[in-house]
């Protein structure tokens, strides 16, 4: 209890160190926190989605590529063993047009005794379907489009609009709570008409029987079906969306390692000092009985108090932050995530980074000040130099960078397994940041030195005894120009990656979609990488407009390539592909020559995962059974992050039953885009379609990125905050270490002016000091980074560093340690000089 | 005192050099030296003749260069740091010049540590504390804060925390060195009624007056014992040997 009260006490003591050192611990909590929140949040959604959809069915039946089929051609399912019902439904996406424009939803259309998660869902408004030209929607959803009961809209499909009346109004639960309620309710016989899709359906839910081994099932039923059909979880649809997230969240983990670094660095940092300053104190409890262990459980008492407020506090604006994240991610998704997905993962990463990261923060320094023999502390002898301290981070920093960097030859020469390639990319950024840190004391004295080389002619006294009270304690000092450097290697290697990155996007978007126009039903979302389908008979009327020089089909079809999901992109081209792929083989002739043979052109990124090349073979599973076509070469592709496979429309409208088209590309004749664009819109106007100029394509794509990649820039810049929080301590410790000395100066000669000078001189000390190395350091990053998408990603991405890029990150690096400065500057500035001569 | 009652402290042959080379220097050159049971030793000297060396040595702060320490027939540079920190905690009070209190607790928290720490319940080291600030004329001053007190009373909360673990041998280094001359003479006052009931007392001073209030005065000079005098009743007995001394 008492040693309980000291504890509390020595905390509240001292509430700007005890507040830095939460606030280190609150930055890591939170990113780690929100961040797997937000990962977790994404994949349970998009399963839960699906789970939502298909309600009670564990199994369902699609054909290869998601078109319609006949029921009957699967036969009697329900006699399968295991299986215990078999509900025929179409479940496609359509566009809803109102008043407000053009909706993507999917619909769900089942029979009269279709058993699906629909009829369950409480009716709020009018009544249930009667007849097949009603619909139901679902209330929120609804009301957004300023929609009630009775109203009349039309739903597009690829075998044109039909006019519906909104029969009933659902609560948003069970299938209803699909994307955010983006979901239409007709019967199976108004989604036939619809979707001109007589005596077909979608796909066929089953049922399985209690107990029943679902993976045994799916392999019996996999054995019955004719080809073109495929049995398959509900849920596996979210890979698609898995695979388009794969970068990102990659990108997310990483920061949330750099945010634990730095944090774990300012605890420890901080702990340095409080130590320092307690050394008298713990030297009383040494002499009063108090043994070595008794001080070391002592202090990490301290830390674990700590690590625990920091951990609820954390939570609390992990959440917060999650709130913001998620929003970007449904930008980026282009769907509407449910609720955060409590799940216990990210409490438990919070509980574990929060009160284990200050535990092991704090251990050495508390295994130290154990270990001090209390004589010279109770006595206040000054401190023997060489107490060995620097040699065991040194050596354990020269194995972590040992480590890191046989890791990094071994992923970028793909000799990891791809399990290990997937998650190592954040322990790597964590271990090899520590390793930074850790050798930091070895080469700060360098960089010092350096730095009061560089700049004696231009600082005078104040910078001569700035530097000076920074060397005196160089391993706190090099700790914090460490954790400062971290903030500028990681903000050069992601903003570089980030860049570089976007620059490709953008570039890919020109080089790929040339076209003027782009005529849709309805915004296609990351996940499903699937919109509504327009009637075929468009292309004509879209071609016989005056000045369209001509109008290019494409179709995005879920497709299954060697066991992997994959998009497949069914485009039609010119005889030489002008403007439609961005080829990354030397010889883009054979490419083109490839693909009008049938062959497929496949994105970088599944040729990555897959170790395909040009004149490989890819097994496709179509609507004929599984099909190998040769590969002709690779391209740079974003759609579905890069795991693509490009096929003639011709060659794949035939693999695949494709009928429809997503999306029309329409190119104007030279001078006639301006007119064309007037002629598109009412035309598109008349018809409630999507239609998207090239630039407001493009301009999709930045915001589409902006939410995620805005948020990669916050998490960079709380990175800086961390590490000013370091700064503000190391500062503060070396004012009040020299208060006898700022007395002397301030009464034999120095205006308070110049006191300021003197600590703001400490900070651009530190500053400066770190610019070199992390300059250094976060270009090499940044170049591994960029080689280590190819073998993550597999997206090539040409490196350019910019120059104006890591001028701005330097000049935020000194900016973030001056702005620490100010009030340890203000501070010492406005010591009462008769006191601070007193002062021991 | 009987012929054959261990000493309580019993010094010898004890050494301690502090530095090297041109910076050397011997700060304890072969100190002899038995304390009695329930005797008041007070150790004088210059400033730098070894005498704070000498009670840090004995209260196992330090370690020396040579020679031998018991307390309480225990020899202490047999023990590793652990069992000395234990000796501590149990058998010896150390008293400072700066009083050393931990500034968040209270006197009574203070006074109760060495008992927490060594696992008596907070109950039972409460009670403790509060009879040894009786003891010490500061019952009613258990709950104020160091900061709220004088330094005639911060120095004797410190008594009182060396004394609740009844220690076989309180070791005072300059206690009355930061105190004016009233709360001084009543913390000698106050050492000596200490003595009276049984306390022995190792004190390090360089006040006269105080010194005077012991039983005994040991002068130390560049590390060596010049001067060992009995006194009694307040008149110094002429130097005598040791072992006729006590």
């Amino acid at each position: 209890m008492i040693l309980g009260h000291y504890t509390y006490s020595e905390l509240v003591r001292r509430p700007g160190r005890t507040l830095l050192t939460l606030g280190g611990i609150v930055i890591g909590v939170a990113g780690v926190f929100a961040i797997a929140l937000v990962i977790n949040t994404t994949r349970d959604a998009y399963r839960a989605m699906f789970h939502d959809l298909t309600g009670w069915a564990a199994l369902e039946i699609v054909a290869e590529g998601s078109g319609g089929f006949a029921a009957s051609a699967a036969g009697d399912l329900a006699a399968v063993p295991g299986v215990k019902r078999a509900v025929p439904v179409i479940q496609t996406v359509a566009a809803l047009l109102t008043a407000t424009g053009p909706s993507g939803v999917m619909v769900l259309g089942t029979g009269p005794d279709g058993e699906t998660a629909a009829p369950s869902g409480r009716i709020v408004a009018g009544h249930a379907l009667a007849a097949d030209d009603e619909i139901m929607l679902v209330e929120n959803f609804a009301r957004s489009l300023k929609i009630g009961t009775d109203a009349k809209v039309r739903l597009l499909s690829a075998a044109g609009a039909r006019e519906f009346r909104v029969a009933g109004l659902l609560e948003p639960t069970g299938a209803a709570g699909f994307n955010g309620g983006g979901i239409v309710f007709v019967t199976l016989a108004a989604a036939q008409r619809l979707f001109g899709m007589p005596g077909q359906v979608t796909a066929i839910q089953l049922a399985c029987n209690e107990g029943a081994a679902t993976g045994d099932i799916e392999r019996r039923l996999a054995e019955r079906l004719p080809a073109g059909l495929t049995v398959r979880a509900p849920a596996t649809r979210g890979q698609f969306a898995q695979n388009s997230l794969m970068a990102t969240e990659q990108g997310l983990s990483t920061l949330s390692a750099v945010s634990i670094v730095a944090g774990a660095f300012v605890i420890l940092n901080s702990f340095l000092m409080s130590l320092g300053e307690r050394r008298k104190q713990l030297a009383i409890l040494r002499a009063i009985g108090v043994t070595r262990r008794q001080v070391t459980r002592l202090l990490l008492r301290e830390a674990l108090l700590l690590g625990i407020v920091g951990m609820a506090v954390g939570i609390a604006v992990g959440l917060l932050t999650s709130m913001l994240l998620t929003h970007g991610m449904q930008k980026l998704l282009g769907v509407r995530l449910r609720g955060m997905e409590l799940s216990l993962a990210p409490f438990l990463l919070a509980a574990v980074f929060g009160p284990g990261m200050a535990v092991a923060a704090t251990l050495a320094p508390a295994l130290r000040a154990a270990k001090r023999p209390p004589l010279a502390d109770l006595m206040g002898w000054k401190e023997q130099a060489g107490d060995g301290f620097r040699r065991r981070p040194f050596a354990v920093g020269v194995v972590l960078l040992a480590i890191s960097g046989a890791l990094i030859v071994a992923l970028l020469a793909n000799w990891l397994p791809g399990a290990l390639v997937k998650i190592i990319p954040a322990p790597l950024m964590g271990m090899f940041l520590v390793s930074g840190v850790l050798l930091s004391p070895a080469i700060y004295p360098y960089a010092s030195r350096a730095v009061a080389l560089l700049l004696r002619p231009l600082w005078g006294v104040e910078g001569r005894l700035a530097v000076r009270q920074l060397d005196r304690n160089a391993t706190r000092t090099s700790f914090t120009a460490a954790v400062l450097c971290v903030a500028l290697v990681v903000t050069i290697a992601m903003g570089q990656t980030i860049r570089n990155n976007i620059g490709d996007v953008e570039e890919w978007s020109l080089r790929t979609i040339t076209a003027d126009y782009l005529v849709r039903s309805t915004l296609p979302d990351l996940g499903f990488s699937i919109g509504a389908l327009l009637p075929e008979s468009m292309h004509d009327e879209l071609a016989a407009i005056d000045g369209v020089e001509q109008v290019h089909d494409l179709n995005f079809v879920q497709a299954t390539a060697a066991g992997q999901p994959v998009i497949v992109l069914a485009r039609s081209f010119d005889r030489q592909a002008t403007g439609a792929l961005d080829v990354a083989e030397a010889d883009r002739e054979a490419v083109i020559r490839g693909l009008w043979a049938g062959e497929a052109v496949i994105g970088t990124a599944l040729a990555q995962r897959m170790n395909l090349a040009a004149g490989d073979s890819l097994t496709l599973r179509t609507r004929k059974g599984e099909r190998t076509v040769r590969v002709a070469g690779k391209v740079t592709e974003y759609v579905a992050g890069g795991v693509a496979v490009y096929l003639e429309r011709g060659v794949a409208k035939e693999l695949f039953a494709i009928d429809g088209v997503d999306v029309f590309m329409v190119s104007a004749r030279p001078g006639a885009a301006t007119s064309l664009g007037k002629t598109l819109a009412a035309y598109c106007q008349e018809r409630g379609l999507l239609l998207q100029s090239n630039a407001e394509f493009r301009e999709r794509i930045h915001q589409m990125m902006g939410g995620v990649v805005g948020f990669l820039w916050l998490l960079m810049a709380l990175v800086f905050v961390v590490a000013s929080l370091g700064i503000v301590n190391t500062l503060t410790m070396n004012v009040i270490e020299q208060t006898r000395e700022i007395a002397v100066l301030r009464s034999v000669a120095m205006q308070r002016r110049q006191i300021r000078w003197l600590v703001l001189f400490q900070a651009l000390g530190l500053g400066l000091s770190s610019l070199l190395p992390g300059t250094a350091m976060g270009l090499v990053l940044a170049y591994l980074m960029n080689l280590s998408t190819r073998v993550l990603a597999g997206q090539i991405v040409d490196f350019r560093a910019d120059a104006w890029f890591v001028a701005a990150c330097c000049g935020a690096c000194l900016a973030t340690a001056l702005a620490a400065a100010w009030f340890p500057a203000r501070r010492a500035s406005r010591l009462a000089i008769v006191q601070a001569l007193q002062y021991e | 005192m009987a012929a054959d009652t261990p000493p309580a402290v019993e010094i010898r042959g004890l050494r301690k050099v502090f530095g090297a080379g041109h910076t050397r220097v011997e700060a304890l050159a072969g100190v002899d030296l038995d304390i009695a049971p329930a005797r008041f030793v007070a150790v004088m000297g210059a400033s730098g003749s070894g005498k704070s060396t000498l009670l840090h040595l004995v209260a196992g702060l330090d370690r020396p260069d040579g020679g031998t320490i018991h307390v309480a027939g225990q020899d202490i540079l047999a023990l590793d740091d652990d069992d000395v920190t234990l000796l501590r905690r149990r058998r010896m009070g150390l008293v400072f010049q700066a009083f050393n209190l931990l500034d968040a607790l209270t006197a009574e928290e203070n006074v109760s540590l060495p008992l927490v720490v060594d696992g008596i319940p907070d109950a039972e080291a409460t009670r403790r504390a509060a009879e040894a600030l009786a003891r010490v004329g500061l019952a009613r001053r258990g709950k104020h804060l160091p900061r709220e007190m004088s330094g005639g009373e911060q120095q004797r909360v410190a008594i009182a925390r060396a004394l609740v673990i009844e220690p076989v041998l309180l070791l005072a280094d300059e206690p009355t060195g930061n105190l004016d001359t009233h709360n001084g003479e009543a913390v000698i006052q106050l050492l000596r009624h200490l003595v009276a009931e049984g306390q022995t007392i190792l004190m390090v001073t360089h006040n006269p007056a105080h010194a005077a209030m012991a039983d005994r005065i040991v002068t130390l000079r560049d590390g060596q014992v010049v001067d060992d005098r009995l006194l009694a009743g307040g008149s110094p007995l002429p130097i005598v040997g040791r072992s006729e001394a006590l």
